[in-house]
């Protein structure tokens, strides 16, 4: 009998203490980070914005046309719950932001400059390698890339890549860069929100991608 | 350091033509309204009667001159410098003003100065700072009648004030400000009131003295959407009365105080319909007291009445003209025309409308107080 009532409780601690750790799993670290937006009196929905799909739009009184019911088209799906084969995709005119495929263009959307602190420089590869800048670009890596170890011999393979915690989004056939490859939007763990911590050993941040 | 780029006739008689369309080409066009051809890019479409035009889209001396044409060359031989394309590119464009004599300012973060269009001087130039008054992150810019110009420095947390010579002769806000943002004038009043989006305030300031006059808004301690508090505000714009519209970023809204930071009303939810907002930043305020603000998140600007009815909007993500791609920073001038840049990855922009019924149309619906 005691027996029995010693694994029960057993059997609920293993319970309260699996659920314990899973729930630290699912729950993200991103409150108390600068990503808190709610310490700014804002929430979740400073960057979590619902489309609420219940609430109509106002009459347009200059487009007597339009139906109440438009709704604007966001950088990413209404929720943000992206996946990430979702997300990425390398920006031209025909690859338009108008799906669920600009995770750097959602970061950059606070990251202004005035907004939260800014991200220095156009963010793509193209910029970066644009001798005529005189200043910027010199501090960030470039985003918003295919990462093609084929083509750079520096680069470490994909399947070395994907075994690290940096992450790479595909967009169509390809793997590319984006700003969250480095970055966890919600979890400053490891600071700057950095998913590998930044240090010149092969096992650092540079040495996931960079032979 | 500043450094004038030598005069370009050739760009800016072509940039004035772009921006300056005849008044009564426009007025003319207002008056009978014809299917919009591709070139003519009006909004809203017919069976409305068009309130906006598409003027423009500039992002470097390319856009105005054509692609490495002989015209480049031509202007490149005649100023004996090559590094017009440069100084004329937009890099990380926020704040955009138009001053007294009718030049554009943008604010560039990334070349850590002012660009300025004159059409006038036929000129183009970069404004930097000093060794005593250096500009790290411009974001905002304002000018005054005395040929004056204010420029918000998120980084530095303070205004530079240049004055009508072009050069940078004061500094104030330092160890106030904790992140200002966009700024704006009342000639009334002499104040400048400058929006800080990490202080969640206003910071108002004698443009004389340049003291700190009061600070309204402040963070919300009971809850969302406090009447009166700020979740990041960015950007203000001021109306003829002198009321201050904030835009309160990340409580997806506009905010209207009095010029004395009493609160008024305030309009706009998170969503996505029009009348709603995601990323609300830049906001001006034309002739008729319409109000604008452009939307990171949509790719668009919307017209509200003063008390926040829906007008129209303008644009939705894209590359095409009248299409935005991280639209920041907005501005109206005197002749209604309206600025806004975009911080694109592919290559940053400005793009020129024109508010259309400025004559003709019937004030802004609803009462203005």
């Amino acid at each position: 009998m005691q027996r029995k009532l010693f694994a029960t409780v057993s059997l609920l601690a293993l319970i309260t203490g699996l659920s314990g750790v899973l729930m630290a799993q699912t729950k993200t670290t991103v409150f108390g980070t600068d990503h808190d937006i709610a310490s700014l009196g804002g929430g979740c929905k400073g960057c979590h914005v619902a489309h609420q799909s219940s609430a109509k739009g106002e009459m347009l009184l200059w487009t007597q046309a339009l139906p109440t019911t438009a709704t604007f088209g966001v950088y990413t799906t209404p929720t943000m719950n992206t996946t990430p084969t979702e997300v990425g995709g390398n920006y031209s005119a025909s690859n338009l932001p108008t799906g669920a495929k600009m995770y750097t263009v959602l970061c950059l959307s606070c990251h202004d400059g005035i907004t939260t602190p800014s991200v220095i420089g156009a963010a793509d590869g193209a910029a970066i390698a644009n001798p005529t800048s005189s200043d910027g670009l010199k501090n960030d890596h470039p985003v918003n890339l295919v990462y093609n170890p084929t083509a750079d011999a520096g680069l470490e393979s994909l399947a070395t890549v994907q075994a690290t915690n940096v992450k790479l989004y595909t967009s169509g056939t390809d793997q590319t860069m984006q700003c969250a490859s480095c970055h966890n939007v919600h979890d400053n763990t490891i600071p700057k929100f950095l998913r590998v911590a930044n240090s010149n050993a092969k096992a650092g941040l540079c040495g996931s991608c960079h032979k | 350091m500043n450094r004038t780029v030598s005069v370009l006739p050739v760009l800016l008689l072509l940039a004035s033509a772009i921006l300056s369309p005849a008044p009564n080409q426009a007025k003319d066009k207002n008056k009978k309204p014809v299917a919009a051809a591709p070139a003519d890019l009006v909004w809203p479409l017919p069976p409305d009667p068009p309130r906006v035009r598409y003027l423009a889209m500039i992002r470097s001396a390319d856009d105005v001159l054509g692609k490495n044409g002989k015209k480049m060359s031509f202007v490149e031989r005649v100023s004996g410098k090559t590094p017009i394309r440069e100084e004329f590119m937009l890099r990380k464009p926020y704040g955009v003003a138009v001053d007294k004599s009718g030049r554009i300012l943008v604010a560039d973060a990334e070349q850590r100065g002012i660009l300025i269009l004159d059409r006038n001087a036929k000129t183009v130039s970069l404004r930097k700072g000093n060794g005593q008054f250096p500009l790290f992150l411009p974001v905002g810019v304002a000018a005054d009648d005395d040929g004056r110009m204010f420029v918000s420095d998120s980084f530095a947390g303070q205004v530079v004030v240049f004055g009508a010579q072009g050069t940078p002769v004061a500094a104030f806000g330092k160890g106030i400000f904790k992140r200002p943002g966009g700024i704006a004038l009342n000639r009334a009043n002499g104040r400048l009131y400058a929006a800080d989006a990490k202080a969640n305030q206003v910071l108002v300031f004698d443009t004389t003295t340049f003291k700190l006059v009061r600070t309204f808004g402040g963070t919300s301690k009971s809850g969302e959407y406090e009447a009166g508090t700020f979740s990041a505000p960015t950007n203000l714009a001021l109306d003829s009365k002198g009321r201050v519209f904030v835009t309160d970023t990340f409580n997806c809204r506009i905010q209207v105080f009095n010029s004395e930071g009493k609160f008024l009303h305030m309009w706009g939810t998170p969503g996505t319909h029009p009348g709603s907002f995601v990323r609300p930043k830049g906001i001006a305020i034309d002739s008729q007291d319409h109000v604008y603000v452009v939307d990171a998140g949509f790719g668009n600007f919307q017209v509200f009445t003063p008390e926040g009815k829906p007008l129209m909007f303008v644009g939705g993500g894209g590359d095409e003209p009248g299409q935005f791609i991280l639209p920041a920073g907005l501005a109206i001038d005197r002749e209604d025309r309206i600025y806004v840049t975009e911080q694109r990855p592919t290559g940053s922009r400005l793009q020129v409308f024109q508010y259309l019924s400025r004559q003709s149309a019937p004030p802004a619906d609803g009462k203005v107080k």
